[in-house]
């Protein structure tokens, strides 16, 4: 049972922040960060060989934002086009985590597969006592990353809405768009260290962009997609789940192929919808 | 006419300098040596032929484009003093129209450079955004979503946003492009209305023929300045051949 | 490991012949990963791979082999489906692209961990043995199988013969498909067959590096080559030997008991980082040249 709240607090923590990456097309700077969180984990498990220390959170964290920093840099001081750098830059730090990890961390409970798949099923086996109640401590942990989400998201909402619509307006209004870059991708990574043990990278990735992407397909407004995609989320995680648990199958990847099977089958809806809108335009012109 | 607008903006004059600035796109320069002013209260036209550094011009000017010498200043001071008195309406091209964003909300976006980090728009706020709509004519398409508008009324939306920042200098990008004649009237009414508040008004403008009849200046450049000053003198034949290429096209 | 370890390691043919097919599949993936790095669509690759997992599963579990050619198929065929849904979710203007990509790249992945978990469970593929169908997802730790580097070497040479067929009309494809149009040649059909010919390197590629790191192999040669020279010719030379050399050293140290997926990577990425910051025609060194004038 605890499985399931685990998936949905990571699926709420990571699709508010994952609105505004699919807004500024920063969608595969996502998946670069899922990634290369895996070096910030590896590093900060020598310092602190444990999984469920904050020191983790801290390396994996300094690691997104060098991940950024460079991929920002080879993109606008080397002249190296966008998705080139992303495509340089995330399978270097991944590759090293994983040379370092099969080299020192063979004895560890840090598995590879963990990672990227996610286990869902042991999430919780690790326990804390909360005023004589003991949960699951990812649990724990992504409620803390979750509240703060939204906090800084209702804090910085004016700035992430000029600033991922008009730029050159946020930029002459002062707003300092790299600044909120650095913090959306911070707030990406958190989130990430603190879900990859639970629901692994691919279903952070998939959280990240698949319930926004469904949102701005039926939305005008930015709060309207925010409660659009949280549905989605909610709605097609606990449904997975049930289904995971049910045929016994993996449960990270199973969310993350049906939340993008409901897109296609959305997409195609609203490409349908709006051929029809424009026959009927068509139709209405000689006329008026 | 005026009053409408009287008492929504200060009485602050507004005006630009621009001196001597040079600016290069990609190693190649793009604008050479470049000298003008915007005297208060008047509407400059920039004309000129395609990639002849109208548009650079336009994003040196705002500093969204960095100048390699030279300096642009508002009332004297750089920019930095003055940015968040500067309304911008951007080219259509420019803008992803699929944005969640209704019509009212783009509006108060307009109060957002006047909110320091942290302020949220206030009732305020709503209102005065509310009253750019009206002058605008939009009020009935506020909740919109802004690609579901025509090419005229896209354009009445920004407007309203610019008015709603009751800002001292106005800068549009290609704004009367492809937008119907209603449209078209409603921006130069209001365009006439905040030059006649003493604002300073630069727009990139393609169609040459009525430049003479609506701006107090023009501005014809091609790389380097050809001509500045009163539109008649300046969009001469001689001047357009030099900026356009001449007969020989 | 002591210098006569190290010549004995190189006389050993069973280096040789793992380390040559490393290099010959990092040799294709440099040629044919520039048309996708030249026209701006790097990533692409990295979709790909990651979506072809569910084809491997599926192969699996239809035929019930682990045959490197089967799993090989079935991850083309994914990868194929995953490339039309991504121009499908991209729109005409391609205004979507990143996150068609990343939607996509999630959740074809998410399914092939799903039919593995279906593999690992069901009683059906109880009989029939499974080993090495995780190597799909991370790279193998050490190439051993002679079948998967017959395959391999099969590919790789194959798609290096049909990219230097057609390497006028990709050339022109690159950098003006409107001229192609216009000279008469069929852009669509070059493209058919780069898209292919990345498909065909993506799906055994998978077997050396892994889903996850394939896309490297596409596109960090390129991006090494363009630091290096200005022409299409030249750009293909500086990367096809940084893909090669990488390859062996990767390969070296897999003999050392690194993972050999990942160090072949890890080597592509230190030379394209360096030749970044020291290549002689990279914007960096260009803008110290310019900076000292």
């Amino acid at each position: 049972m605890y499985g399931l709240i685990i998936l949905l607090f990571a699926a709420v923590a990571l699709t508010l922040p994952g609105l505004f990456l699919v807004l500024r097309n920063m969608a595969m700077l996502g998946d670069a960060l899922s990634h290369t969180v895996l070096l910030g984990i590896v590093l900060g498990f020598f310092i602190a060989p444990d999984l469920n220390s904050p020191v983790l959170i801290l390396t994996a964290s300094v690691f997104s934002v060098l991940t950024v920093s460079l991929i920002e840099y080879l993109n606008q001081k080397a002249g190296i086009a966008g998705d080139a750098s992303i495509g340089i830059v995330f399978p270097f730090f991944f590759a090293l985590g994983v040379i370092l990890l099969s080299r020192y961390l063979r004895n560890v409970h840090l598995d590879l597969d963990c990672v990227i798949m996610g286990d869902l099923t042991f999430a919780d086996l690790v326990r804390t006592e909360i005023f004589g109640i003991s949960v699951p401590s990812s649990l724990v942990s992504l409620a803390i990353v979750l509240i703060f989400n939204i906090f800084l998201i209702t804090l910085f909402f004016k700035e992430l809405k000029l600033s991922s619509f008009d730029p050159l307006m946020a930029t002459l209004a002062g707003f300092h768009n790299q600044l909120l870059n650095f913090g959306l991708s911070l707030m990406v990574a958190v989130s990430a260290v603190v879900s990859f043990e639970i629901v692994g990278a691919i279903l952070v990735i998939a959280f990240l962009v698949i319930p926004a992407s469904f949102a701005l397909l039926f939305t005008r407004s930015l709060g309207q997609a925010i409660v659009y995609s949280l549905l989605y989320a909610l709605v097609t995680g606990s449904v997975s789940y049930a289904l995971s648990w049910y045929f016994n199958l993996n449960a990270a990847g199973l969310t993350a192929a049906i939340m993008g099977f409901v897109y296609v089958l959305a997409f195609a809806y609203h490409q349908y919808r709006n051929s029809v809108k424009s026959d009927r335009r068509q139709f209405a012109k000689p006329s008026a | 006419m005026n009053a409408r607008l009287s008492n929504n903006l200060s009485d602050k004059k507004a005006a630009i300098t621009v001196n001597n600035v040079t600016m290069r796109y990609q190693e190649a320069p793009v604008v050479q040596d470049l000298s003008f002013n915007v005297e208060p209260g008047t509407m400059v036209a920039l004309v000129g032929p395609n990639g002849a550094g109208k548009s650079t011009l336009f994003k040196g000017m705002l500093g969204l484009h960095p100048l390699v010498s030279g300096e642009v200043l508002f009332n004297g001071e750089p920019l930095n003093n003055v940015r968040r008195q500067i309304a911008y309406l951007p080219q259509k091209s420019e803008v992803n129209w699929d944005f969640p964003l209704t019509v009212g909300e783009l509006a108060v976006m307009g109060r957002y450079p006047r909110l320091s980090w942290f302020k949220r728009p206030r009732k305020q706020d709503k209102e005065i955004a509310a009253k750019a709509l009206e002058m605008v004519e939009m009020t009935e398409f506020k909740h919109r979503q802004i690609s579901e508008l025509s090419g005229g009324q896209k354009q009445r939306a920004f407007l309203a946003r610019a008015l709603a920042q009751e800002a001292d200098y106005y800068f549009l990008d290609e704004a009367f492009q492809g937008i119907d004649v209603r449209s078209s009237e409603i921006l130069w009414e209001i365009l006439e209305d905040l030059r006649a508040a003493g604002k300073a008004i630069v727009i990139v403008h393609h169609d040459l023929e009525a430049v003479d009849q609506r701006f107090d200046q023009a501005v014809l450049l091609h790389r380097k300045l050809i001509a500045a000053g009163d539109p008649a003198t300046t969009l001469t034949k001689e001047n357009l051949n030099t900026a356009y290429g001449g007969p020989q096209s | 490991m002591n210098l006569t370890e190290l010549t004995a390691m190189l006389r050993d043919i069973n280096f040789w012949v793992p380390a040559l097919s490393a290099m010959i599949l990092a040799l294709a993936t440099s040629l044919v990963g520039s048309v996708s790095v030249l026209r701006g669509q790097s990533l692409i690759g990295d979709a790909i791979g990651h979506a072809s997992l569910p084809g491997v599963m599926l192969a699996f579990m239809l035929f019930l082999t682990r045959a490197p050619w089967v799993l090989m198929l079935g991850a083309m065929v994914f990868g194929y489906i995953a490339y039309r849904l991504i121009e499908y979710l991209a729109g005409p203007d391609k205004a979507d692209l990143d996150r068609a990509q990343a939607i996509v790249l999630s959740s074809f992945f998410g399914l092939g961990i799903t039919l593995k978990s279906v593999i690992q469970s069901h009683p059906h593929y109880r009989q029939v043995p499974k080993a090495g169908l995780e190597t799909y997802i991370f790279g193998q730790a050490a190439l051993a199988a002679r079948k998967d580097l017959y395959m391999i070497i099969g590919v790789a040479i194959f798609t290096i013969i049909l990219f230097f067929i057609f390497y006028k009309e990709i050339q022109l494809s690159i950098f003006d498909d409107r001229f192609a149009d216009v000279t008469g040649f069929k852009p669509d059909l070059v493209h058919q067959i780069t898209l292919i010919l990345i498909l065909a390197l993506i799906a055994t590629g998978l077997r050396v590096v892994g889903a996850i790191l394939i896309a490297a192999l596409l596109i960090a040669p390129t991006v090494a080559g363009l630091q290096w020279k200005g022409s299409f010719r030249g750009v293909l030379r500086v990367a096809a030997v940084t893909g090669v050399v990488s390859a062996f050293l990767g390969t070296l140290l897999g003999r050392l008991g690194w993972p050999n997926g990942a160090s072949i990577v890890f080597v592509l990425s230190l030379i394209t980082l360096v030749s970044i910051v020291i290549g002689t025609h990279s914007t960096l060194r260009k803008k110290r040249m310019s900076r000292r004038l």
